[in-house]
């Protein structure tokens, strides 16, 4: 018998022993870019028109290797060279060059930028072609040894710019990331009349005018940070970037850019005012391959740190569509109503619906807290709101404002907020209520049609259960490693490394989780579920080369979204990205506020402009907010209705829970506000169900005026003293609307 | 059955990991409307936990080179304002009239010189002052943070006064005072920027040869006595009279001397050369770095991160004029200087292999007494009360704030009213804050509160409560608020909230007074009829020898506590000690344990279920006896010792008997006395330690027959044995993770590859 045991263990040794030794040999094929080689000619199609149509006549400057956009009925011209410069004839590496390019210079060891005018233009080694409707131009950056293909097509809406990934060469200089057109959407600095749109939280300008302080910038990852990457420190919280367009607004005419493809590996880069070249622009960073620093051993005994590159992401092209706007158009609320409409073309934004609820309440349901059992702790459900609870809220609510509220239940999992298993379990807790109190809740709504939805986390996941392992079917970072999700500590907002810890659910286990969570919803005869993580977290998943930087996320996430609706129940996400807005009935968490950076001028609301009148929006909780009147008031000037987070008792324990919402949070607190703010607000969101803006504009001040398409405008008095306005006097911190007869 | 056993444990072991293990949300969510958060601290027994709150300020508006300009002015009123700025002396009241130094456009009137490298920050009458060495400037700005003008220093005769290299400044009483750090000087200059002298080291035998005047921070008290802080200085303050005489200096830090260190002196006395002494670091005080008077004239300074380790302890005090820190640290069931008191974060960060310290830069305190200081390494602001409450903590950033209300060089803070003014010199902005609703509710109920007007302030609290239900203060508030007017359960319950034990403690005397007054008729009955029939009882049992255990082994249990010598014996010679009986005890030991720790009453209560564990109890009790009686015997029986292991076992359980009993004691008076029993538990513990002691001492001495030098003796061998075993488990334990952690690795390599 012991000799059995010894050679099973013998069989064993030698088993794991060749496991070991190959272990990292299995790595899948990464792409390798072809080789870079500098022809022997270079040939430039001629100056001159490449394309028209009815609007607009594409022209290619071969000298310049520039591309010039003409709108046809008048006469503006947009350039990847600004116009007033292109008729200078005066030349700059920074503003003229139509792509800068960042590259990992292998011998020097650093990150370096290349600039297409200085590096590739002035030197001849350009090619150009005619293509259908266009122009592609590669650039051959000979001293670095990369070429980029760029290829500007008309279209009916514009102009497109885009790179075909497959296309990119190179040799030791491993391409980092391409920046499009960085000067196209530009204006010369002077008054506030001309800006820039940033599409970060509600929305944001950023004024072209140039002060002592020098330029203002800003760059934001479109739709957030790829959460696959380990990022151990974050000096604040980042506002996201939750659509994927911006734009520039020059005297009577904008451009507005939206990023067709390649959004996962998006960046927006604004920089206003900037004295030293005279213009004010805006652009998109592609970040085409990422790399990390490791410290690399050079002999026995002395190390170095190395910059090493990631393999590079080419399951999407780089697109970026580029719509002239003129006359009263030429503004944010013509770049939103154009990103709008885009959308209906891509079939993303149906038709126009009515929102159903004045007001939104989401209910969290409890959290993980720690416990004892005769001194030994333990971790364990602490519930702050039941079942009845939310009936007995809703139905007090409902009765005095005569209106129900789109309800979202929220950490109603079998580990309340926390994650646990993929799908909060699929499963409820008994600690919420009984069946009866749960059928009577459901019940309850069906009745009165009112939204109701159930949120589900299907990202993050810490347990194993419901045919999701922790083992296997964990994102996996591109080092090949799954990416452990930890806690920032409060103070420095530092990750908590010894903490613990939770994952990224892997792309390609979506579906099934989202399968599930449409069975679960079914059986539980839910009218709805809410998707808050899956609607706004946007990442990458390196098991695959097609969820490679974030690669088709938007589509997945839109389809799954697609498949619930299908099954017969009504979607709601929270702070929604654009897709999953889109996607959607209803957005919890509508932005109404920009994410405060410095370099902003003004807060628009740029997400209810595009989104107002097609889905149903409600605030970011006004019982949270910093000033609960101005989140009032932001609220009122987008049209979105109120949001506040209840819960139905407190309990100490939540002191030790990473979830400030606790604290503001009892139903018995905030009721009566709710009350109050329903009463003050009833009739205005009466009077605007289903419209959608047609116009927004800061008045002096303090004062701002939104119009509506049923002809309702609403005049918010951010101000500290009354103001005079169409509609009447306004008093501070107020609002006044007014319906022009028909 | 061994291995059934074996088995059910490792279940169990790993069922508690894996409980323990529950993981939380990545995804947590901080407020809205800010970039960082926002939290408060509330005070646990041994350390502190961070906690949201609501937000008490917010952003109003950030001012910098993008923001300033001045208002329109008409041109004529201008030409009037120019000719009074001619004929004033005193400009100060009319400065937000008067731009000299500023061009005038047609619509806005921008900065002569863009602020950069801007120092310091200070506010006088209603404006803000703003020190840019770099240019030697001093800008200041309207209440409304608008720009009113811009000028340089000049001397008499009009020439140029550069000070490049300042480290901060002052406005008092009617003049400007620049710290010109490099030049070794302190300029001081008239409103209109006139120099009218400058101070320089006072020729003084108090001052030490090598001292180096490099002034940093300034500060006058009511009785215009002005406090330099010179850089490098240990010896606190220098004081200079109203007429700029040197007084002396003034509230130097102290260094805090540990027995060890104590010790090390008097080695160093004996045994030390003097030139290895000379060569030896010698500890010397912090230097706070900044300073602040209050308006009744106190000064108040602030001390930075003590080493690149460490915040240190004691970074804001309160100076009597006789230099000593009179600032009080009022702790949940004590009170004491703030000498010992961190004012930040018990966390730290590592970054690029790097700790991040915080480090407090500037005070200030406004009329209520509220002390509000700026850490400049992460840019927060914290805001104490008098008795060092952290009334909450916001901003953030730590070289990466591109946000409104987050830092890249946070470096000054001021009030200015009830506004918050933090200054940034790497981005060259003022941020403003201003009070939320909340935020002056609570500055007033707190200061209502400190003033013992809580009916007043009650009215407040609630609302307060009822928009931050973690506010501590609140609930504190409440409670002193009930027990004025009467309502003591209420203030029971409030108090409990607040972790006020000294509220709990007036109020629950009253109520448990109050019980006793309405149910005497009764108590006092039971408890002589009680009392009576136990003394009876003792009395007839004795006299008549009743024997009420009759099982030997019981008997001798309970006689092992009343004759612990014949007791033993009885262990030793007739095995009358039962191993059953013993493991009893131990588990009625840790059982007793646990429960004083978790279930004693309020007042004495230091239980925190997040830091508590009681497997870690486990071990010190049921652990601690089986450990000692192996290595006792083990030892002993190398020793010539007697006794046998289930001996060693059975007279270290007996003896654990007095702590069971006072145990149990404890936790039933603790229900019903208050804090003023402290002491009386405090005795009882030691009696019962000492009963224990002396049990085990005769115990042993018996069993293995030893005089008391050979007792004493093994027992010193025991306690090095215990220390060896343990080392070896710990070693094992080691071995067993990293095996573990292989196995794990291996799986993963497999997996994943």
């Amino acid at each position: 018998m012991k000799r059995l045991s010894r050679r099973v263990l013998a069989l064993a040794v030698i088993a794991v022993l060749p496991l070991m030794f190959f272990s990292g040999c299995g790595k899948r094929d990464a792409y390798v870019a072809p080789t870079f080689a500098m022809p022997d000619t270079f040939s430039m199609e001629a100056s001159g028109v490449v394309a028209e149509n009815d609007t607009y006549e594409l022209s290619w400057d071969q000298e310049r290797a520039c591309v010039l956009l003409k709108n046809k009925a008048t006469g503006y011209v947009w350039s990847t060279v600004p116009y007033d410069r292109y008729q200078s004839e005066d030349s700059s590496n920074v503003i003229d060059s139509p792509i800068y390019i960042e590259y990992l210079d292998k011998e020097a060891n650093s990150v370096r930028t290349s600039r297409a005018l200085g590096d590739s233009i002035e030197y001849g080694t350009v090619n150009s072609k005619r293509v259908e409707n266009g122009v592609t131009v590669e650039l051959y950056f000979e001293d670095i040894q990369i070429m980029v293909p760029v290829t500007y097509t008309l279209r009916e809406e514009g102009l497109a710019v885009s790179v075909n990934t497959k296309e990119i060469r190179e040799n030791e200089n491993h391409l980092l990331s391409i920046s499009l057109a960085p000067y196209l959407c530009s204006t010369l600095n002077g008054s506030k009349e001309d800006y820039l749109v940033v599409p970060n939280g509600s929305g944001a300008l950023m004024y072209a005018t140039e002060d002592l302080g020098g330029a203002r910038t800003y760059e934001g990852e479109v739709y957030g940070s790829d959460s696959i990457r380990r990022i151990a420190y974050e000096p604040t919280e980042e506002t996201a970037l939750n659509m994927p367009f911006f734009g520039v607004k020059s005297g009577e005419n904008a451009l507005c850019a939206i990023i067709e493809k390649g959004t996962g590996m998006a960046f927006i880069n604004a920089t206003a005012g900037n004295d030293i070249t005279g213009y004010s622009n805006i652009y998109t960073r592609f970040l085409v391959r990422n790399y990390d620093v490791i410290e690399a051993s050079v002999n026995w005994k002395t190390t170095e740190m190395k910059l090493l590159a990631e393999s590079m992401s080419v399951n999407s092209d780089i697109c970026v569509l580029y719509q002239p706007l003129s006359g009263a158009s030429a503004s944010y609320t013509g770049m939103a109503q154009a990103y709008r409409a885009y959308l209906q073309q891509q079939n993303q934004l149906g038709e126009k619906q009515q929102e159903t609820a004045s007001y939104g309440l989401t209910f969290l349901g409890g959290a993980m807290v720690d416990k004892d059992l005769f001194g030994v702790p333990y971790r364990d459900l602490l519930v702050s709101t039941t079942y009845e609870q939310v009936q007995i809220t809703v139905k007090e609510l409902a009765e005095k404002t005569g209106s129900y509220p789109s309800v979202n239940l929220k950490g109603f999992g079998t580990t309340g907020l926390d994650t646990g298993k993929v799908g909060g379990g699929y499963a409820f807790s008994g600690k919420y209520g009984s069946k009866a109190d749960r059928e009577a809740l459901l019940t309850y709504f069906t009745e009165n049609q009112a939204n109701l939805f159930y949120d589900m986390d299907l990202v993050y996941y810490s347990n194993s259960g419901k045919g999701f392992s922790t083992i296997s079917d964990k994102a996996q970072t591109a080092n090949k490693e799954p990416r452990e999700q930890y806690l920032l500590s409060k103070p420095f907002h530092n990750e908590l490394a010894e903490g613990i810890s939770s994952f990224l659910l892997s792309r390609s286990a979506l579906a099934e989780a989202m399968e599930k969570a449409i069975a679960f919803g079914q059986k539980a005869e839910l009218p709805g579920l809410s998707f808050a993580t899956l609607g706004s977290e946007m990442y990458s998943d390196y098991v695959s080369g097609d969820y490679e930087s974030r690669g088709g996320m938007d589509t997945q996430v839109s389809k799954l979204l697609a498949d619930v609706h299908t099954a017969g129940m009504k979607v709601s996400v929270s702070a929604g990205n654009a897709y999953a807005a889109a996607a959607a009935d209803t957005v919890f968490d509508a932005p109404t506020s920009h994410g405060l950076y410095e370099a902003f001028d003004a807060e628009i609301p740029l997400y209810a402009l595009v989104f107002r009148g097609y889905r149903e929006l409600v605030s970011e909780p006004i019982n949270l907010a910093v000033n609960a009147n101005t989140a009032l008031l932001k609220a009122v000037e987008s049209g979105v209705t109120l949001g506040y987070t209840m819960i139905g008792s407190y309990d100490a324990a939540f002191v030790n829970t990473p979830y400030a919402a606790f604290y503001g949070s009892l139903a018995e607190d905030v009721i009566d506000d709710v009350l109050v703010n329903a009463e003050k607000t009833k009739s205005y969101y009466n009077a605007i169900q289903g419209a959608t803006i047609t116009a927004h504009t800061r008045l002096e001040n303090g004062v701002s005026e939104t119009v509506f398409d049923n002809g309702v405008t609403v005049y918010t008095n951010f101000g500290d003293t009354a103001q005079d306005t169409p509609a009447g006097k306004v008093e501070a911190a107020a609002f006044a609307y007014m319906k022009l007869k028909s | 059955m061994k291995r059934n056993m074996i088995k059910w444990l490792t279940c169990g072991l790993l069922v508690v990991l894996l409980i323990a293990a529950l993981p939380l949300s990545a995804g947590a969510r901080n407020q809205t409307g800010t970039p960082n958060e926002i939290y408060t601290h509330w005070d646990t027994y041994t350390s502190k936990k961070t906690v949201f709150s609501r937000p008490m300020y917010e952003v109003e508006t950030v001012v910098g080179n993008h923001t300033l300009t001045i208002e329109p002015v008409e041109e004529e009123e201008d030409e009037e304002d120019l000719d009074d700025t001619e004929e004033t002396t005193d400009t100060v009241d009319k400065a937000e009239t008067v731009a000299p130094d500023v061009p005038v456009t047609n619509d806005v009137t921008l900065l002569t010189e863009p602020l950069e490298n801007i120092v310091d920050l200070k506010v006088y009458k209603d404006q803000v002052y703003l020190l840019s060495p770099d240019s030697s400037q001093i800008t200041v700005l309207d209440k409304n943070l608008k720009l009113v003008r811009q000028f340089g220093l000049t001397d008499a005769e009009g020439a140029e006064v550069t000070f490049e290299d300042a480290r901060g400044f002052y406005i008092g009483d009617e003049r400007i005072y620049v710290a010109d750090t490099e030049g070794g000087r302190v300029i001081i200059a008239d409103m209109n920027g006139v120099m009218e002298r400058e101070l320089t080291l006072p020729p003084t035998e108090l001052i030490p040869d090598d001292f180096q005047f490099r002034p940093m921070k300034m500060v006058l008290d009511i009785d215009r006595n002005l406090y330099v802080l010179s850089e490098g200085s240990f010896y606190g303050a220098i004081i200079y009279s109203e007429e700029y005489e040197f007084v002396g200096f003034y509230g130097a830090n102290t260094v805090k001397s540990t027995v060890l260190d104590a010790l090390g002196k008097l080695w160093d006395m004996i045994f030390t050369t003097n030139s290895k002494r000379a060569a030896t670091e010698r500890a010397l005080p912090f230097q706070f770095i900044n300073l602040c008077a209050d308006k009744e004239g106190f000064i108040y300074t602030v001390t930075g991160s003590t080493s690149a380790y460490s915040t240190g302890q004691g970074q804001i005090r309160r100076l009597s004029p006789g230099g000593a820190n009179i600032l009080m640290k009022q702790y949940i069931d004590d009170a004491a200087d703030s000498n010992q008191f961190n004012f930040l974060e018990e966390e730290y960060m590592e970054r690029l292999e790097k700790r991040q310290v915080q480090n407090l830069c500037s005070i200030d305190v406004n009329d209520q007494g509220f002390m509000y200081a700026l850490d400049s390494s992460f840019g927060r602001v914290y805001i104490y009360d008098q008795d060092c409450n952290l009334l909450t903590t916001f901003g953030g950033g730590l070289d990466g704030g591109k946000q409104q209300g987050s830092y890249i060089g946070a470096s000054a803070l001021a009030l200015l009213g009830d506004r918050l003014l933090v200054l940034d010199t790497a981005k060259s902005t003022v941020t403003s804050y201003k009070p939320t609703a909340y935020g002056n509710q609570v500055l007033e109920a707190q200061a209502l509160t400190l003033e013992g007007e809580y009916e007043q302030a009650k009215p407040i609290w609630q609302s307060v409560l009822s928009q931050d239900r973690n506010n501590r203060l609140a609930y504190s508030g409440l409670a002193k608020a009930a027990y004025i007017e009467g309502e003591y359960e209420s203030a029971m319950h409030y108090a409990e909230w607040a972790m006020d034990k000294v509220t709990y403690d007036q109020s629950f005397s009253v109520v448990r007074q109050e019980f006793i007054n309405d149910n005497f008729l009764w108590l006092f009955p039971i408890g002589l009829v009680v009392v009576v029939g136990l003394v009876v009882f003792m009395v007839l049992s004795r006299k008549r020898e009743i024997v009420l255990v009759r099982n030997v082994k019981v008997r001798t249990m309970y006689n092992s506590v009343m004759h612990p010598f014949r007791a033993f014996d009885d262990v030793k010679t007739k095995k009358q000690g039962s191993v059953w009986l013993a493991l009893i005890i131990t588990v009625l030991f840790y059982i007793v344990s646990v429960l004083r720790e978790t279930k004693s009453g309020f007042l004495f209560s230091t239980f925190d279920v997040s830091e508590f564990n009681s497997i870690f109890v486990l071990l010190r009790t049921v652990g601690l006896i089986l450990l000692f009686s192996i290595a006792n015997w083990g030892i002993t029986s190398l020793m010539e010792g007697k006794g046998r292991l289930n001996e060693v076992f059975i007279v270290t359980a007996y003896s654990m008997i007095p702590l069971v009993l006072e145990g149990v004691v404890y936790l039933i008076m603790s229900q019903f006395m208050g804090l003023s029993g402290g002491t009386f538990f405090t005795a009882l513990h030691w009696v019962a330690l000492f009963f224990t002691a002396f049990m085990l001492i005769v115990g042993l001495m018996v069993i293995h027959d030893y005089g008391f030098v050979k007792w004493l003796g093994t027992m010193v061998i025991t306690v090095v044995g215990i220390i060896l075993i343990v080392f070896l488990l710990f070693i094992l334990g080691i071995l067993l993770s990293q095996f573990v952690e292989f196995i794990v690795q291996l799986y993963e390599e497999v997996a994943y590859r």
